[in-house]
Formats: C-alpha cells, structure tokens, sequence
C-alpha cells in the first residue's frame, strides 16, 4: 500500500512539475497517468528493479483507488450549497447544461464509436 | 437544559466542526451508507451514491450552520485524492492495452468528436440561455474529471468551485441517464457505451461502468483520461474565441 501509494503520487508530482515548468494546459493528473502507464509497460523488462516495484502491490493500490473514485466526488459536490444564489439566479440555463449536454455528449460519441468502428472494423484477436 | 449543559456542547460542536475527523466520518458515513442502499437495489441508477451524498451531507452543512469552508477544510483529504485515483487509471488501461489498441480509430475518432461536440453544445446552450459570462466559462470544462475540470476553469479566469458543481452534476446526470439513453439509441457495443459515458461523466460515469462490466469501465476510463487531455486543449482555445 505504502510503495503503491508512493509511486503514485510521485507520477503526479513529476507531472504537476513538468506542467508548472512547460507552461503546457497539461493536468498534472493526466501526465503521471501517462508515465504510469509507462512505468507498468516496462516493469516486467526491468529486472534490476526492486522486488516490491515489481510486485503487484502497486496494482492493488491502483485498484483501490479506481474502485473508490466515485465516493472522492463527494466534497466538490457538496459546494452546491455555497452557489444556490447564482445557480438559482440561472435555473433554467444551468439545468439545460447539466441534463441536454450531457445526453447530446453520450449520444454523439457512442454514435461515432460505433459508426468508425464498422469502418474500422478490429483486427483479429488471434493476430496478437 | 441547563446552561452549562449547552455550553459543553456548544464547546465540544466547536471543538469537533474545526477539525477534520468530523467531517471525515460524517462523508465516508453517509457514502458507505448512500453505496449500501445502492446495492439493496441492484444498483438502480437513480441510487447513485454521490448523488444522494451530496445532498444528504448538504442539508446537515445548512441545518447545522456550517459554512462550506470548513466541511471542505475537513473532507479535503478525500478531495485531494481525486488526482491520485486519475493516475491510477494507467492500470485499467495497462490490463486493457490490447483491447484498446484494437479499437484505437474509433477512440480517438470518438474522443475527437465527443470532446469537440460536448463543448460546443454548452457555447449553444449558454448562448440560448444568455447566461453569464462566469457560467458559461465555468461549464465549458464540466465533461472532464474535477481534479482537471478545476485547473482548466482557474487557468481561463473561470470560478474552479462553481466548476466543481457542475462537474459532479454532470457526472451524476451522466451515470444515472447512460444506461437507460444507450438501451434506447440502441448501442450494444460495450466498449462505445462505455467509451461515451466516460467521456461525458468522467469519474461519476466510470464508477458507474465498472458496476456493469469490466469491458464498459475499461472503456470509459480510457474516455475520462483522454478527455481531460482534450478538454485541457480545447477549452482554452473556446475560452479565447468568446472572449475576443
């Protein structure tokens, strides 16, 4: 847990290090995902790595966090209650947001997955 | 009631709203028992456990007085746990490296598209609406996860907590519609159902895929990464087009 929860956040912290010096409108977040994703593809090559990086201990703090994402919503979400003057000020618009853009996103990008993939159809599983 | 009596618990309320321990238990209590329910009834999508969270911890923050401030100085150990659990996507996505890479055209033609469209129907509706400037700012990164809808909206003059909100609603929004809209449009694919609901409700929406298979999570945590990147790009370029 400790190890897992370690290298996690030293992903974020390279990546909050690396948007702060680019200047780029990367979310730090997004960054260490992407050099996670790195570290887990060259894990198993890297024998010389300590064994407890390359146990599945990291995996399991990984799973954890993913499993639990939805409960880390919770106190943003709360900040309802200090904005109620100007969303109620808004109701109409803001409602439309919320529900009419959201189903309109769904619906385009499940369309459009579904339409190139017929175009683009996967190539064979037998082939990896 | 007798005098000294209240002032003990005025004093102890006192003593126990200013620190964090209160507001940990009384989030992760609600949570656990918001999730319990939820799973009493198979997991319905109108039992969304964030949504009946938030509301939940709402009324008691009003009924007792509290500013948010200090539920959020509390619950911010949570909060901040939001970055961590978006790196850890990398381990769906590794564990799903082959599947994803099968089905890398219509990613990126889906994340293209999807990205491009949600941001674009909220300009359309912010304009029918003619809401303020401040909203309409705040709503453009509102299909990202928080952790990036927040920096985006700080960094293009927006308000990052009105953000947070419309973020979280969203995603709730998002997670309780997915499945009934995507059973009427008819779309069988699991990986474009999931694919659309984490591009649309982010973290809400893919919590709420992983509870109706691995394939969906998978596809909609691939969605929600890929569209923070996106939307990290494009709502600043949409921030500058209303502004000039």
């Amino acid at each position: 847990m400790i190890v897992g929860l370690a290298v996690v956040l030293l992903c974020q912290l390279i990546g909050e290090i690396f948007a702060y010096l680019t200047h780029l409108p990367v979310p730090a977040p997004v960054v260490g995902l992407v050099l996670l994703f790195g570290f887990f593809l060259m894990r198993d090559r890297w024998q010389w790595l300590p064994f407890s990086l390359r146990s599945e201990e990291i995996d399991k703090t990984c799973e954890t966090l993913v499993q639990q994402m939805a409960l880390l919503f919770v106190p943003a979400g709360v900040g309802i209650v200090q904005r109620l003057g100007i969303l109620e000020a808004n109701v109409l618009g803001v409602l439309t947001i919320i529900l009419v853009t959201t189903a309109f996103s769904i619906t385009v990008t499940a369309f459009t997955f579904r339409f190139v993939s017929r175009w683009f159809p996967a190539p064979p599983e037998h082939q990896e | 009631m007798t005098g000294p009596g209240l002032n003990a618990m005025d004093g102890l309320w006192a003593h126990l709203s200013g620190g964090a321990l209160l507001w940990l238990t009384l989030t992760l209590g609600v949570y656990a028992i918001a999730d319990r329910l939820s799973l009493l009834v198979q997991r319905n999508p109108l039992a969304n456990p964030v949504l009946h969270s938030v509301w939940v911890i709402g009324v008691i923050l009003v009924a007792s007085g509290t500013p948010y401030q200090t539920y959020f100085d509390g619950a911010y150990f949570i909060h901040f746990l939001l970055g961590p659990s978006t790196v850890a996507l990398a381990l769906p996505l590794y564990e799903n490296r082959r599947v994803v890479m099968r089905s890398l055209v219509p990613i990126v033609a889906a994340l293209l598209v999807g990205s491009i469209a949600t941001i674009g129907s909220v300009i359309v509706c912010a304009a029918v609406f003619d809401l303020p400037a401040m909203i309409t700012i705040s709503s453009l990164p509102k299909s990202a996860t928080s952790g990036v809808a927040m920096g985006i909206s700080q960094s293009v003059g927006g308000d990052a907590s009105l953000t947070a909100i419309l973020v979280v609603a969203t995603g709730i929004v998002g997670a309780v519609m997915a499945t009934p809209l995507l059973n009427l449009l008819r779309i069988e694919d699991r990986r474009a159902r999931g694919f659309a609901v984490g591009l649309a409700a982010h973290g809400v929406g893919t919590a709420r895929a992983f509870q109706v298979h691995p394939l969906t999570g998978t596809f909609a945590g691939v969605a929600m990464s890929l569209n923070g990147l996106m939307t990290a790009v494009l709502v600043p370029l949409a921030a500058s087009f209303l502004g000039g």
